[in-house]
């Protein structure tokens, strides 16, 4: 008897249950999988797909119904919504062209591309074509962000990273929007009315979003001082300004005319993250981070579960051709679209050259991730034929494999390589001399006890902790110099230091609570005072941090910071 | 009334920014020390960062400054050897007006321009530097991390 047979062999187990019991079985496999891939040092995404592989044998216990509704409306909002969220205006600004051309001629180009040669090469029917071409233009940095952070990178070079594929992944959805939508139409599809769409739909969208996040932020946000219905109106946004737009036709009385929710959900989180969350207390700045970054892990989670169950073993071995065909395209179409525009940009406008060093990164660092897994499955067999949803989403599947697995594992080293990991080396080094004085001091106190005890001579004692003190003033002096030598290195600690500290105090906070010391009531006033100089020290950092003025630095003829 | 407020030469070191700045506050403790000068250290929440945010979240910020840089000016004491007093005054608003204005009522001879980071998207440094030694007649310095 299966699994499935006993859970659901009563008739009277609804829809509604069969989807939670797959979704608490889902998390479930989720948290495992966390655990294993952390403890493994494997990529998590990928042991999600893996994991996805094998829960597909559960049939229909973890069978959830994955409707391009389901994809579009309720999974890929929140991601979007939250990379908006958090892409600081003020960072942006100075590469927002260069951002702006990727994202929108680099998209275009890709989906044209790459959609026309799969349609030569493969025989995919065009509107499928086009669709693969935008799905698998939309790049995904949270992995190569991630490395960004660990090695000290400069700020410069993540913000065209991250400005880019936020951008790129709502043109991309609006893309691939038009090239199914042009496939359920049995008008004939024109390029020129497709471009037309295009922009309409976008721009409705966006002023959408634009205008909704103008609201919440000066409505609810700069009025109201309350943590929990502030998050609650930012969930309400994100899923707001995406149906108000994708419906916008019912409200016009033509419910076949749709505006870009995606573009809607994207400019409502960037008017909130640039404007809104500005007039907010630092209890609520938490909560938000907080809350976000939770559920873009749940959905991030679910979608690469899902294209795991989605796409079996063996059918990416039947499609395998089509997988080459697929990978060798994407990474021919990222090395025009970044060399050649940046040449463009660089041409254009000089003082936002994009170094080469820089294009590398752009280039290796154009992983594909959940915006293209999630538009994969929402293709469907009722527009589509079985067999080309299948290819497309065996070869979506295959290049974020490719790109997780072959350029993700391979970043850190290039961008050390090519000499970007400024703060790294000097941390390593930094840490090592921090861990030689503990060692030696370890070693002094040592020899101290034992000369206390009298197990060692008074002499040799004496001897043995002048040998020790000699070493830690060596040491002292090497990690002084380090710090003469690396200035920024100094800021970088004494952050660090602040913020264990602060933890510590909230820490002895807890546990004077628990003794019954304090009061909860008394901590429940005192805890927010932490909480802001927390926040406080974010904002802090992130001048602290600032790279130099790049036009001071050209008047100095030193200038390293890709400019 | 101290020592300090009896010397001739003021020096106003200003700081809004930018990695590096224990390393300009050394240089700017040793020329003081050098030139027997006193020494104030004007540190900015600048209006292109800081402006939109909540008054009550700038004032935690504000305050959060101040602790860490009571704490730098230790440190860099300690690092050079000198036991200069460095007067710490932490102010918000736009860099270039508030270094002129806190300039002219310190008397200012010197003006230190440490760790400089962009000042906003339409002023460099440089320019900053050039405006301020025009408005109120200092001698203006870059340091340099």
């Amino acid at each position: 008897m299966s699994l499935a047979s006993i859970l659901f062999a009563s008739e009277e187990v609804g829809t509604l249950i069969r989807n939670e019991i797959a979704a608490v079985i889902l998390l479930a496999i989720s948290a495992i999988v966390a655990v294993l891939s952390s403890r493994l040092r494997f990529p998590f995404t990928v042991a999600l797909m893996v994991a996805g592989f094998f829960a597909s044998g559960l049939g229909e216990v973890v069978a959830v119904d994955v409707s391009p509704e389901l994809i579009l409306g309720l999974l890929v909002p929140p991601l979007l919504f939250e990379a908006t969220l958090n892409l600081s205006w003020t960072k942006l600004r100075a590469d927002l062209s260069s951002v702006l051309v990727f994202a929108l001629l680099g998209t275009l180009f890709g989906t044209l591309v790459i959609g026309f040669v799969v349609h030569a090469v493969l025989g995919l029917p065009l509107p499928i074509a086009f669709a693969f071409g935008a799905l698998i233009s939309a790049t995904d940095p949270v992995a190569v962000i991630a490395f960004f952070k660990t090695l000290g990178v400069p700020k410069r070079l993540a913000v065209l990273v991250e400005g880019e594929s936020l951008f790129n992944d709502a043109v991309a959805v609006v893309a691939f929007t038009l090239a199914v939508a042009a496939a359920e139409t049995t008008d004939s599809f024109s390029i020129g009315g497709a471009v037309q769409e295009f922009f309409v739909v976008s721009a409705g969208g966006l002023a959408i979003g634009l205008g909704l996040g103008y609201i919440v932020s000066a409505g609810i946000l700069a009025r109201v001082d309350d943590a929990l219905i502030e998050t609650t109106t930012t969930l309400a946004l994100a899923y707001g300004s995406f149906l108000l737009a994708d419906e916008f036709g019912l409200m016009i009385g033509d419910p076949t005319f749709h505006l870009s929710g995606i573009l809607a959900v994207a400019a409502a989180g960037l008017v909130v993250g640039n404007v809104g969350i500005k007039n907010t207390s630092p209890t609520t700045r938490v909560t938000l981070e907080h809350f976000w970054e939770l559920l873009t892990y749940l959905v991030n989670s679910l979608v690469f579960l899902f294209i795991g169950l989605s796409v079996p073993p063996n059918l990416f071995g039947r499609h395998i051709g089509a997988v080459g065909v697929a990978i060798g395209l994407s990474l021919a179409v990222r090395v025009v679209v970044v060399y050649g525009l940046s040449l463009g940009i660089g041409a254009a406008r000089p003082l936002n050259k994009i170094s080469l060093a820089y294009q590398h990164v752009m280039f290796w660092g154009g992983l594909r991730g959940a915006i293209s897994l999630a538009l994969a499955l929402t293709l469907t067999t009722d527009v589509f034929t079985p067999d080309d949803v299948e290819r497309v989403q065996v070869m979506t599947f295959g290049v974020v494999l490719f790109t997780l697995l072959g350029q993700g594992t391979t970043m850190a080293a290039l961008i050390r390589r090519l000499g970007l990991a400024g703060r790294a080396d000097n941390e390593i080094t930094q840490q090592r001399h921090q861990a030689r004085i503990a060692m030696k001091r370890a070693g002094q106190a040592e020899v101290a006890r034992l000369g206390a005890d009298g197990v060692l001579d008074d002499d040799l004692a004496h001897a043995l902790n002048s040998a020790y003190a000699r070493d830690v003033d060596r040491q002292t002096d090497e990690l002084r110099y380090h710090l003469h030598a690396n200035p920024e290195l100094e800021v970088a600690m004494l952050l660090r230091a602040r913020r264990d500290a602060i933890a510590a105090e909230q820490s002895a906070l807890a546990s004077a609570v628990m003794a019954g010391l304090v009061d909860s009531t008394i901590a429940h006033d005192l805890a927010p005072e932490l909480n802001n100089r927390l926040v406080a020290l974010d904002l802090l950092e992130e001048r602290w941090e600032s790279d130099p003025d790049p036009r001071l630095g050209r008047l100095r003829v030193s200038d390293d910071s890709g400019r | 009334m101290t020592a300090a407020d009896d010397q001739t030469d003021n020096y106003l070191y200003v700081s809004w920014g930018g990695s590096g700045r224990t390393s300009c506050l050394r240089q700017a403790i040793e020329r003081a020390e050098a030139n027997d000068a006193s020494l104030r250290y004007l540190a900015i929440l600048d209006d292109a960062t800081f402006s939109g945010i909540d008054a009550s979240l700038r004032a935690v910020v504000a305050d959060e400054l101040t602790w860490l840089l009571e704490t730098q000016i230790d440190l860099a004491r300690r690092q050079t050897g000198i036991d200069r007093r460095v007067r710490l005054q932490v102010e918000s608003g736009e860099v270039g007006s508030v270094s002129a204005a806190v300039a002219k009522a310190t008397d200012a001879t010197l003006i230190l321009v440490g760790a400089p980071v962009p000042v906003s998207h339409s002023q460099t440094v440089v320019e900053l530097m050039a405006a301020l030694a025009a408005t109120t007649g200092s001698v203006v310095e870059l340091i340099e991390p």
